[in-house]
C-alpha cells in the first residue's frame, strides 16, 4: 500500500534519557491512523521530528515518498500539542499568517472559519477566545490549504463532550474525504472510534503496528441483563455458540461466534422463556488489549 | 522575500508596543535635534566667551549636522533594540516560531524574515535622521545648502552602526528567548562598552574601541567643537566610510552565528 509518511529507525534522546528510541513504521494512505501512548511515550516527539521542529538523533523519515523539505510541510496541517497562535491578533489575521506561509488561496479563511464554527467571532483577538474555540481555530489553520495530511496531536484535549462530539464528526468527514488522518492520543476510546490504523508507543518505542480491528481480534461480544440472571447464565452454558461468559455486576458478557447477531440472540433467549432486558455490542478490548500491551 | 515580509507586516501591524517603541524612537530623534543648538550652546557658551567668538556656531548647518545628528542618534536606537528583542523572543514565548516552521517555512525563512525586519527598520531610523537633518540644516542656514553632500556619508555609517546593534538584539533575543533577560543583558553589555570608552576618553589610542561592536566608529570619535575655534592646534579627526568595515564584519558574524543556532536547536 501507498504510504505517506515512512519513518526508518528514528531516534531522539536527551542525554541518557531516550524519548523516542528507533522507531519505524509507514501511514498508509488514506487511512485514519492513530498513535497511541500514555504521557511521555514520544508521540509528540516523533510528531516534532517529522514536522521539522524537532532535529533527530539518528533516523530518518520521508514525506510522500520524498525527502522531507519545507515546501512538503505546506500539503500538511498539523496541530502539535496546545493550538499556537498570535495571541493580539484576530481569527482573520493568525489565519491569514498560515494561508500566506502554505500558499494557499486567501478566500479560504471565509469557509473554514464557518467549518468549525468561529465565523461570527472572527475579528476577535486570540486571547479572548475560549479553549474549545482555540482547538477549533487550530483544526481552521490545518484545513486551510485543503491539505493531504491532517496531524493532530490530542484535539479534544481539554473540551467538554459537546466539543468532543463536535470534533470528531469533523475528523471523519475529513477522512470521508479521502484524506489520510494522523492522530495522537493518550485516549483509547478516541482511537477506537475513529482510527483504523494504529501503533502502540510506550517509552518512545513501539509496542504494536497494524490495524485496530486485528488488535482487537476477532471477536463479537454482547453484553445482555435479564432479570433472572442466573437462569440467563445458566441457558447461555448450554449454548454452543458461545464460547465465553464473562460475569459482571448486574450483566453477562457473551463472547459469539462471528455470525451471530444482537437479533439471534433475542430470539434464542426469548424462546428459552428469557426476556431480555437489554442487549449491547462489547467493547472493552481494546482497553484490555493496550493495558496487556503496555504491562509486557 | 516579498512574501516573507508581508507575513512579518501582518504579524507587527496590529502589536500596539511596535507602534509605542518606534514612535519612542522617532521622537527621541527629533527631540535631539530641536534642542542640540539649544543645550550645546548653554554648555559652551563660557568656553567661547573666553576666546571672545560669537555663540552662533554652525553646529546645525550642513555639512556639520550629519555629524552631530548622526552621533546623537545612535544614543536613542535603544529603543529599536528593544522593539527587536521583543518581536524575536515574542515568536518563542508564543511558540509561533515553531508553527510557522510546521506551517511550510524553512528555518532560513525565519531568519530571513528577521534580518530583513532589521535592516528595514535601520533604514527606517537613517531615513528619519535623513529628513530631520535635511529640515534643520535648511532652517539654520538656508546658504549652507551646497555644502549639503558633504559628510553626507555620515548617514551611512549611522546606518551601518544601528544594523550591527539590532542583529546584536536579534542573536541575544534568539540565544535568551525571554524579553526581560534579553533586554537586561543588552543594557549590561552597553554599560560594559560606555565604560570602555569613558577609561579611554581623551586619549589618542581610541581605535582600539571601534574594534568592539557597538563603539564603532560614530561614538567613538566624538564631534569635536574646537574646530570652530581660529588657531585651534586640536586634531580634528573625521570618519571615513571605511572605518565601518569591522561594524559589516560583525553584522555577517552574528546573522551566522543565530543561523547556526537556529539550525541546531529544538524549537
Amino acid at each position: 500500500m501507498e504510504s505517506v509518511l515512512t519513518i526508518n529507525h528514528l531516534s531522539k534522546h536527551y542525554g541518557k534519557i531516550k524519548a523516542v528510541n528507533d522507531l519505524s513504521f509507514s501511514v498508509p494512505k488514506q487511512s485514519v491512523f492513530g498513535i497511541l501512548g500514555p504521557n511521555g511515550s514520544g508521540k509528540t516527539t516523533t510528531l516534532g521530528m517529522v514536522l521539522g521542529v524537532i532535529n533527530s538523533t539518528s533516523g530518518d523519515y520521508k514525506w510522500f515518498s520524498e525527502t522531507p523539505k519545507a515546501s512538503l510541510r505546506r500539503k500538511i496541517g498539523a496541530i502539535l500539542e496546545a493550538p499556537i497562535f498570535y495571541p493580539y491578533l484576530s481569527a482573520v489575521d493568525n489565519l491569514l499568517i498560515v494561508a500566506k506561509i502554505k500558499q494557499a488561496d486567501e478566500k479560504n479563511i471565509e469557509q473554514v472559519l464557518k467549518t468549525v464554527g468561529l465565523y461570527e467571532r472572527r475579528n476577535y483577538a486570540f486571547s479572548t477566545y475560549s479553549l474549545g474555540m482555540k482547538q477549533r481555530l487550530a483544526i481552521a489553520a490545518a484545513l486551510i490549504a485543503d491539505p493531504e495530511v491532517l496531524i493532530l496531536d490530542e484535539p479534544t484535549n481539554g473540551l467538554d463532550p459537546q466539543g468532543i462530539a463536535d470534533i470528531r464528526n469533523l475528523i471523519l468527514d475529513i477522512a470521508k474525504q479521502g484524506k489520510t488522518i494522523v492522530l495522537a492520543s493518550h485516549l483509547l476510546d478516541e482511537v477506537e472510534k475513529v482510527c483504523n490504523h494504529m501503533v502502540v508507543m510506550k517509552t518512545g518505542q513501539l509496542l504494536y503496528e497494524g490495524k485496530v480491528a486485528d488488535l482487537l481480534g476477532n471477536q463479537n461480544s454482547f453484553e445482555v441483563k435479564a432479570e433472572n440472571i442466573q437462569k440467563l447464565e445458566e441457558v447461555a452454558k448450554n449454548w454452543n455458540v458461545i464460547h465465553k461468559i464473562d460475569k459482571l455486576n448486574h450483566s453477562l458478557i457473551l463472547a459469539c461466534n462471528n455470525d451471530i447477531t444482537g437479533t439471534n440472540l433475542n430470539k434464542y433467549f426469548y424462546e428459552q422463556g428469557i426476556i431480555l432486558s437489554q442487549i449491547q455490542p462489547h467493547h472493552n478490548s481494546l482497553e484490555k488489549k493496550f493495558l496487556e500491551l503496555l504491562n509486557n | 522575500m516579498l512574501q516573507l515580509l508581508q507575513i512579518e507586516w501582518i504579524k507587527l501591524r496590529r502589536y500596539r508596543s511596535f507602534w509605542i517603541m518606534l514612535a519612542l524612537h522617532i521622537a527621541s530623534i527629533l527631540l535631539i535635534a530641536s534642542s542640540f543648538d539649544y543645550f550645546i550652546t548653554k554648555i559652551v557658551k563660557n568656553e567661547l566667551r573666553k576666546v571672545g567668538m560669537s555663540l552662533n556656531l554652525p553646529i546645525t548647518e550642513f555639512s556639520d549636522v550629519w555629524i552631530h545628528i548622526t552621533w546623537l542618534a545612535v544614543f536613542v536606537r535603544f529603543f529599536l533594540g528593544m522593539l527587536v528583542i521583543t518581536m524575536i523572543t515574542n515568536e518563542f514565548t508564543y511558540k509561533t516560531a515553531r508553527q510557522n516552521i510546521i506551517d511550510g517555512w524553512d528555518r532560513k525563512d525565519f531568519l530571513w524574515a528577521k534580518v530583513a525586519q532589521v535592516i528595514i527598520l535601520s533604514g527606517l531610523s537613517t531615513s528619519v535622521v535623513f529628513l530631520t537633518c535635511t529640515f534643520l540644516g535648511i532652517v539654520s542656514n538656508v546658504d549652507s545648502l551646497p555644502y549639503f553632500f558633504n559628510n553626507i556619508h555620515y548617514l551611512g555609517i549611522y546606518f551601518v552602526q544601528v544594523s550591527v546593534y539590532l542583529s546584536f538584539c536579534l542573536l541575544l533575543g534568539i540565544l535568551i528567548r525571554r524579553s526581560g533577560l534579553a533586554i537586561v543583558s543588552l543594557m549590561g553589555y552597553s554599560i560594559f562598552e560606555i565604560y570602555l570608552l569613558g577609561k579611554t576618553y581623551n586619549k589618542s589610542h581610541l581605535e582600539w574601541l571601534t574594534y568592539f561592536p557597538f563603539n564603532t566608529p560614530l561614538n567613538v570619535v566624538q564631534p569635536s567643537f574646537s574646530k570652530y575655534i581660529p588657531r585651534s592646534e586640536d586634531f580634528v579627526q573625521e570618519i571615513g566610510f571605511m572605518s565601518t568595515v569591522p561594524a559589516i564584519i560583525y553584522v555577517f558574524v552574528f546573522i551566522s552565528l543565530i543561523y547556526i543556532f537556529l539550525k541546531k536547536k529544538d524549537l
